[in-house]
């Protein structure tokens, strides 16, 4: 009766589903991509396996949000089955075995879909021979295999302590529950954080650029760790910044639709300031990815061989495709799983007094800030990195590349822009059903 | 006695001379600029803890406010102990004023304005397959319905579900539009108002307590509240005081700042209720308030909506099938098959009397039908 009522409700909540479905299969595919790079790249003499390991990194932060999503969507599913007598135990190897399942086949359609692609690029050279097609698909599911396998008994040891915790009450609210902190001036500590770490990372940037050559690896080896800090806490900072604002009802808040926004910008704010710094991340490694491939694909830039440099030159602008579609096509969708949700909320505000071209106003705000939300410290880095590395390029590099640091960013940010129209495009279309209830 | 109206357009023509809109004077006084709109009709009188504030503002004494026009100097002392003497009798009055002596003196005095006339009013829903009366694929949810609400009454519509009740409170709130007949709320036909317009009346004119409670969970029960000032935009320095005076009334300023999901379904529907009164609407529609409670936290609601309607002369149009519920109103509609087939009136009975008096209603209603049936199938 139990696994009966399980498929069942599962099927029901299909759409929440497809979040986890769509991500996994994505990330998976994109491991398997950058496994297939690894061992390529493994045998032309070259290390690129922190690739892989990255994005593992993300998928494990990622996986961990949409398992505490569904968790939410279907606690007080669970809490009835309690009710009805199961145990915990059970009810727990029931949910993981679930969510295992799902994974195991999205690691399928993940692997098969990501071999295909890079399969049809890489084969297609007269130069690579097909024979070596079965070893590299076994060799790269394999090693994606291990990565899946670390995904999942991260997400599944987290997720197990989680319904551990819960108690029948609790799931009854889970769905609900807000997150809050008691001490609400925690966000000072975030902030401080954040400028020391911002700080020292602008001094490895200057290090970067004014050290002599000798000295310039010292900073190079440890710019990240400042980097990633002041990504986290900034994220930290800003989202405690507003929950504490609103918390002490401060009066500029209750003014237009800023008390509806920010309640649910901070409705779940520890977690979304994880969620913001790891697709903050992902931007950056795109951008750089871009900069990167366009620079070696430069036909002035003679530090390899013609059919080298143009193989590394797509692998990088592929990475910067694939961090720009993982970035945009997840957090779509998040925003549009969020929207159905709030389809009863729309209904309540329009009661009392909001015309739907103003909900649609208000939808259309929310989707445009939870899309560029997570860039806003992926801007400011720019901001403060690229006039300095590019003044530092224009000393390397010949008098014909000058200032092609600030050029490729400008075109980085072209490739932003129509990336943003679309998808924003799309889910404001698809948002529309919620809002209008009569179409 | 005072001259609310007097004193209205004495308040409006001090405020013109200030060269103030009366979002201005209401951001000064911190309270809505519906309440000053409501002074200046005639509609209420200001609380108070106001009048001093508002005679400073305006540059006239508390006399002459109450006389509602200046006085010269010559004739300060006799307009003086007219106005003291008003003010005493309207005192005296208020003070031995229960509901049945305002009932009294309505009958007595010009009858009240209507918040709400429903006149001859049908929806017919084409396309449906079920319903209690099916034509050719339509539904006739409610047929030919007219009726009025005075100002600060407590109305309830009883029936069976499927009825039609939710379908007329539907149409009143501007959710759904009428197929014939006209409705109008204070004096405005809102049958033929385009969607942006009616979304505008309701942020205006309208209050809902829903039988869900309809509370956003993201929110805190004082930002819920916070929310429907922030729609109607009233000044934002007034939001935080109009809240925690009127907490303090509904008995929920201990739980201001958790969210619905920390407190009991009693208080939520208090919090909506607070919700819903504190736009100072022309019209509480409320839709099965009582409908997810136990008995206990039905009372306490119901004891708000009757506070609401007396302390705050809110006007209550509340559709429900509870007879307990029904019994706090002053007028039941009774409907069926989508028409209304008779009202009761509440006079100076107890509440237990006028329970009594909607079961026997209920019961002839029933009988109605009974004897229909063995027309029908002898």
């Amino acid at each position: 009766m139990y696994l009966k009522l399980s498929i069942r409700n599962a099927r029901r909540s299909f759409i929440n589903y497809l979040l986890y479905v769509v991500t996994m299969t994505v990330l998976l595919a994109i491991i398997e991509v950058s496994n297939c790079i690894t061992i390529i790249g493994e045998s032309a003499g070259f290390q690129v396996f922190s690739l892989p390991l990255l994005i593992a990194a993300i998928q494990i932060v990622l996986v961990g949000y949409i398992d505490l999503f569904l968790l939410k969507q279907r606690a007080k599913e669970f809490a009835s089955y309690l009710l009805l007598g199961m145990e915990k135990k059970r009810l727990t190897r029931l949910f993981l075995c679930e969510v295992l399942l799902i994974g195991f086949c999205c690691y399928i359609a993940g692997t098969t879909i990501g071999f295909s692609i890079y399969g049809f690029w890489y084969f297609r050279e007269p130069l690579h021979e097909m024979k070596h097609c079965g070893f590299l698909y076994g060799k790269s599911m394999f090693y994606t295999f291990l990565f899946f396998c670390l995904i999942e008994t991260v997400c599944t040891f987290r997720m197990k302590q989680r319904l551990n915790k819960l108690q029948i009450r609790e799931l009854m609210y889970e769905r609900n529950r807000n997150q809050g902190v008691k001490n609400i001036g925690n966000y000072k500590k975030w902030g401080a954080i954040f400028l020391l770490c911002f700080v020292c990372f602008i001094g490895c940037i200057c290090g970067i650029v004014f050290l002599p050559e000798v000295y310039i690896v010292y900073p190079v080896s440890v710019t990240a760790i400042p980097l990633l800090i002041s990504v986290f806490a900034f994220y930290k900072w800003v989202f405690g910044c507003l929950y504490a604002y609103r918390r002490m009802k401060s009066v500029k808040i209750y003014q237009k639709n800023r008390l509806y926004i920010t309640a649910n910008i901070t409705s779940n704010f520890k977690t979304a300031a994880m969620v913001h710094a790891v697709f903050c991340i992902c931007f950056l490694f795109s951008g750089a990815s871009f900069v990167t491939g366009m620079l070696i694909l430069q036909p002035e830039f003679q530090l390899f061989d013609t059919a080298m440099r143009q193989w590394m030159g797509t692998s990088q602008i592929s990475i910067c495709i694939v961090f720009l579609v993982i970035y945009f096509s997840i957090l779509s969708l998040q925003q549009m799983i969020e929207i159905r949700q709030n389809s009863k909320s729309n209904q309540i505000m329009r009661c009392m007094g909001k015309s739907d071209k103003q909900m649609a106003r208000l939808v259309n705000q929310q989707i445009a800030m939870k899309l560029s939300a997570p860039m806003l410290m992926a801007l400011l880095i720019i901001l403060f990195c690229v006039p300095l590395l590019n003044a530092k390029m224009n000393f390397i590099l010949p008098a014909s590349l000058n200032n092609i640091l600030l050029k490729l960013t400008g075109e980085f940010g072209a490739c932003i822009a129509v990336f943003y129209s679309c998808y924003f495009g799309i889910v404001s279309a698809m948002s529309r059903r919620y809002i209008y209830p009569s179409d | 006695m005072m001259n609310q109206i007097k004193i209205g357009a004495f308040i409006s023509e001090r405020r013109k001379a200030k060269g103030w809109t009366q979002s201005q004077l209401a951001e000064k006084l911190e309270i809505t600029d519906k309440a000053i709109s409501k002074w200046e009709t005639g509609r209420s009188m200001p609380d108070l803890s106001l009048f001093l504030p508002l005679c400073t503002l305006l540059d006239v004494t508390l006399n002459e406010l109450f006389a509602g026009e200046c006085i010269a100097e010559e004739k300060w002392k006799e307009r003086a102990d007219e106005v003291l003497m008003d003010v005493i009798t309207n005192w005296l009055g208020h003070d031995n004023r229960e509901k049945v002596h305002s009932r009294e003196s309505k009958e007595n005095d010009t009858p009240p304005e209507n918040v709400l006339e429903v006149e001859n009013v049908s929806k017919r829903y084409e396309n449906v397959s079920t319903g209690h009366e099916t034509k050719n694929n339509s539904v006739l949810a409610v047929n030919d319905v007219s009726f009025q609400i005075p100002h600060g009454s407590f109305v309830g519509i009883m029936g069976a579900s499927g009825s039609g009740k939710t379908t007329l409170l539907n149409l009143v709130a501007t959710i759904d539009k009428p197929t014939n007949g006209t409705i109008r709320i204070s004096g405005q036909n809102i049958v033929d108002i385009p969607d942006e317009a009616a979304a505008e009346f309701r942020r205006r004119h309208l209050g809902f307590v829903f039988q869900e409670y309809n509370l956003l969970e993201t929110l805190t029960i004082y930002e819920n509240i916070a929310l429907a000032l922030t729609i109607k935009e009233v000044s934002k320095e007034s939001i935080r005081p109009t809240i925690q005076s009127l907490s303090e009334k509904l008995d929920i300023s201990a739980i201001l700042d958790k969210f619905p999901y920390e407190v009991s379904g009693g208080q939520r529907q208090r919090c909506a209720c607070a919700r819903a009164i504190v736009v100072n609407p022309d019209i509480i529609l409320a839709d099965e308030p009582t409908g997810a409670l136990d008995s206990h936290a039905a009372r306490q609601l119901l004891d708000t909506l009757a506070m609401l309607c007396r302390e705050y002369g809110a006007t209550i149009l509340m559709v429900t099938h509870d007879v307990m519920a029904a019994s706090y109103c002053d007028r039941i509609l009774f409907m069926k098959d989508g028409e209304i087939k008779t009202s009761l009136n509440r006079e100076q009975e107890s509440k237990q009397t006028f329970f009594a008096d909607i079961l026997k209603k209920i019961e002839w209603i029933e009988g109605e039908s009974h004897d229909v049936l063995e027309v029908v199938n002898p």
